[in-house]
Parts: C-alpha cells; sequence; structure tokens
C-alpha cells in the first residue's frame, strides 16, 4: 500500500521533450499520440526572462475527475494510488477527457480507448522501477516515489523544494511542481 | 490554448435529441391530462416523435463511443458507476425508454394510457431533460458548462422543442386536435421569454465565474460563435417563434393558417433548440492553471 507520486522541477527542465519520446516507446504509442504534453510560460521580466516549460500528464489524483465519471467503472485507482484506466470495460464515451482540468487523457487510435499516464505500472513485475520519463530525465528534473513514505526521496524533496501541485488543491492531485 | 474539445457535433446532436424526445413526451402527457379524448392523434404523434429521435439520439451517442463499437459488450458496464452522472442518465433513458414504448402500445391498442403511468412518464422526460444539462454541468474543466442554470436551461428548450415538434407534426397529422390544448398551447410564448432570460442569466453568471468562461461568453456574443448564437440561436430559435406566435395569437386553432405558423414556427424553435446544445458544447475553454 504505497502512495506513488512524481516530483517535476520546471528550473531543471531544458524542454528536450525526451520524457514524450520515452514515455511513447515505453507505452507503444503512436508518433502523433502522447501521455505528455507541454506548456510554455514566459517567466521573469525583461530582459531576466526564462522560457518555463511545464510537462502536463496525469496528475494521480487521489479525487480523480475521470474516475467519478467514468460510467463503466473502467477508470479507476488502483491500492498503490494510481489512476488506471482497464481497457476491457471502457467504451470510449470520453467523458473522462472532458472531466480532466489537465486534458491528460488521450483517446487510443486503434482501440477508442481513453488512455493515459500510469507510471509505467505494466512493468511491474513486484518491483517498482521509476517511470520512462524518470529514468530518461538527463537533468534529473523527475523524481518518482511513495508519497506515504516520510523518508523518500519524493517526499524529502517536495518539503525541501517546496513543491507543489500545479493547480492548488483542485484534485488532490499527486504530481508535485517545481516552479 | 485552442484544443480539439472531446465532444463535438454528434453530443450536440444527442443533447438535443434526448431533450427532444423529453419534451415531445411531456407535451403529449400533459395534452392527455388535459382533453384525453380529442387529441389522440396529438398524443399518437408525441410518443412517436419521442421514440424515433430517442433512439437516433443513442445511437449516435454508441457511434461516438468508438471503444464499445468495437465491442458492443462493454455497454452493459454502462451502469457500474453511482457517481457517473452518465451511469444515472443510462438507467433514467432504459426507464424512460421503457415508458414510452410501453404507452405508445396501449394507445396503439385503442386504450386509455393510465394517468399514473403518464405521471411516471412526465418524472422521467423531466429527468431526461435535466440529465443532459447535469451530464456536461459537471465538468470543471469548462467553467462555461460548470453551472447549475445549465439543467435548468436544458429542461425549458427541450419542453420548448418538444412541443414544437408535437404542433408541427399535428400540423400535417391532427390539424383539428391543436385546439383541444386550449391554454396548453399559450406555453409557446412563456417558454421563449423563459429561455431567453435563463441564457442572459447563464451569460452574466459565467461571465463573471472566471476568465476561461469569460471567453466562452466572448465567444458567442463577439467572437466566433456570434453568427450562429445571434443569427441562429436569438432570431430563428427565440425572437421569430416569440413573435410569430404574439402576433398570431388570434389566429383560430385549426385553420391553416394556424397549421402553417405551427411549421414555421416550429421548425424555428427546433433550429434554436439544437443551436442551443451546439453552442454551449463548442463554446467551451477550459480552465487554465498553468500561469
Amino acid at each position: 500500500m504505497a502512495s506513488y507520486g512524481m516530483l517535476i522541477d520546471t528550473t531543471k527542465c531544458v524542454g528536450c521533450y525526451a520524457c514524450r519520446v520515452a514515455c511513447q516507446m515505453q507505452n507503444s504509442l503512436h508518433v502523433t499520440d502522447s501521455f505528455i504534453h507541454y506548456d510554455e510560460v514566459e517567466k521573469g521580466t525583461f530582459p531576466n526572462v526564462r522560457n518555463e516549460h511545464v510537462p502536463l500528464a496525469c496528475m494521480q489524483c487521489k479525487d480523480a475527475p475521470c474516475v467519478s465519471v467514468c460510467p463503466t467503472g473502467a477508470s479507476y485507482i488502483n491500492a498503490d494510488g494510481v489512476v488506471l484506466v482497464n481497457s476491457e470495460r471502457c467504451i470510449g464515451c470520453k467523458y473522462c477527457m472532458n472531466a480532466c482540468p489537465y486534458h491528460a487523457r488521450i483517446q487510443d487510435q486503434d482501440t477508442g480507448v481513453a488512455e493515459k499516464c500510469r507510471f509505467c505500472i505494466l512493468a511491474d513485475d513486484g518491483s517498482v522501477p521509476d517511470p520512462a520519463c524518470v529514468s530518461t530525465c538527463i537533468t534529473g528534473a523527475r523524481i518518482f516515489g511513495d508519497l506515504s513514505d516520510p523518508n523518500s526521496d519524493i517526499s524529502l524533496a517536495i518539503i525541501k523544494k517546496n513543491a507543489k501541485p500545479i493547480a492548488g488543491d483542485l484534485t488532490a492531485s499527486k504530481v508535485y511542481y517545481v516552479r | 490554448m485552442t484544443e480539439t474539445l472531446p465532444w463535438g457535433t454528434s453530443i450536440a446532436w444527442y443533447l438535443f435529441l434526448a431533450g427532444l424526445a423529453a419534451g415531445a413526451y411531456a407535451t403529449s402527457a400533459l395534452a392527455s391530462f388535459k382533453d384525453f379524448r380529442n387529441t389522440k392523434r396529438l398524443q399518437l404523434i408525441g410518443r412517436i416523435v419521442a421514440l424515433v429521435v430517442l433512439a437516433v439520439g443513442l445511437v449516435l451517442l454508441m457511434f461516438d463511443a468508438s471503444a464499445g463499437m468495437k465491442n458492443p459488450g462493454r455497454f452493459f458496464y454502462l451502469v457500474s458507476n453511482p457517481t457517473s452522472v452518465m451511469s444515472w442518465g443510462v438507467v433514467i433513458l432504459a426507464i424512460f425508454g421503457v415508458i414510452i414504448i410501453v404507452t405508445l402500445i396501449i394507445m396503439l391498442l385503442k386504450k386509455a394510457v393510465p394517468v399514473w403511468l403518464d405521471a411516471i412518464g412526465l418524472l422521467l422526460a423531466f429527468c431526461t431533460a435535466g440529465y443532459t444539462g447535469v451530464l456536461i454541468g459537471v465538468v470543471k474543466t469548462y467553467p462555461f458548462w460548470n453551472t447549475a442554470l445549465l439543467p435548468v436551461l436544458f429542461v425549458v428548450s427541450a419542453f420548448s422543442a418538444g412541443m414544437a415538434a408535437v404542433f408541427l407534426g399535428s400540423a400535417f397529422f391532427a390539424r383539428k386536435e391543436v385546439e383541444g390544448l386550449g391554454a396548453l398551447k399559450r406555453l409557446r410564448l412563456f417558454l421563449p421569454i423563459a429561455e431567453t432570460l435563463l441564457i442572459i442569466m447563464l451569460l452574466l453568471v459565467t461571465a463573471s465565474a472566471n476568465p476561461a468562461a469569460a471567453e466562452s461568453v466572448h465567444r458567442l456574443i463577439a467572437g466566433d460563435l456570434a453568427l450562429p448564437f445571434w443569427l441562429g440561436l436569438v432570431v430563428i430559435g427565440l425572437a421569430f417563434p416569440f413573435l410569430l406566435e404574439l402576433v398570431t395569437i388570434r389566429v383560430k386553432a385549426g385553420s391553416t393558417g394556424a397549421a402553417a405558423i405551427d411549421v414555421a414556427g416550429g421548425a424555428g424553435v427546433l433550429v434554436g433548440g439544437f443551436l442551443l446544445r451546439y453552442l454551449i458544447i463548442f463554446a467551451a475553454v477550459p480552465l487554465v492553471f498553468v500561469l
């Protein structure tokens, strides 16, 4: 019984998009589909400006709108707090795609199933490897781990860096941002 | 941020057709309460319209759910989640559909539909029209939808559209029976006013809610959706049927003139009913939180 979450430090992100490519590879997505997308925000005032890349994907919400609206029960939260989609139950009604404020869901071109980031849980064989986006990140901008363990790397980093969910307490998100 | 919306034209059609079915049934049931004997064909028209448009709407909905179309057995899972408004909708539609069919069969057998059955049907018609508003009303992503006014607006518009469809059908197949409706017919003056006021309230309230909703309102009244909003919804869908009804209020029911008014005004109301859903769906602007 863990509570998996992620920390994304946008001050370390260089905008190389390697996380998106790694995610597409890991999850065998079409080249035009991805679970990760980016918002770009200009920060600061001239001449001290920078272009902030904010990678966005499923926020693994504890109060997940996609789960509460899903009519078939295909969307669910597993024992470790990971929001998952049972692709055998999804009818592709796209209600979850409307309900998710983060636009984290995409419809699989072949199956019509509304898919999204699953923290690479499908690769899980008892051990819990870092998701592909974390292990591939060249600057170490992403940390994955158990939020329920106060001594995990991610729990300590959240406190140290004062990381916060992207939209406050909108959906009790478990992805924390340093910006 | 322009994103393609998950729901599009076929969902707008569905929301319209489900509301239309509810309104047509409600008109038929109310006609039955008012004057059962002399409005039989009109009542039959209402129930047939309700059944046909509901069926068309549901087929559209199923085709939009592509993973379900590939595996139709999955549609049985649709009632699995008590927190999903879509699950409630499926239950409501299932019961409503059965009631439409049962009352239609009773009428076709030339028997009287029990008042209690039509009363339950009326309640389910109300739930059907209301749920189409709640369905998108609970979506926080699009603040323009996220208001309790939406279901109310959809109920009023559904009743208006359903009544228009019944009068339109009756103009061809049951012209004399419209007389039997008496005051019910006058709702056609009241409903467009109520709908207009609700639209004004919706725009005013949501425009002040947050920037995303304000942008939706702007798109409708002065942006890319302004033409269908003003010409389609306001002029053709609301003002035209209302003024037509107003200036011809003394035209005798059952006359050719009255039938022509029912057809022209009814067509306007139906155009407006569809455009209302279409515009609300497409005016959606998502919440922005990455600033």
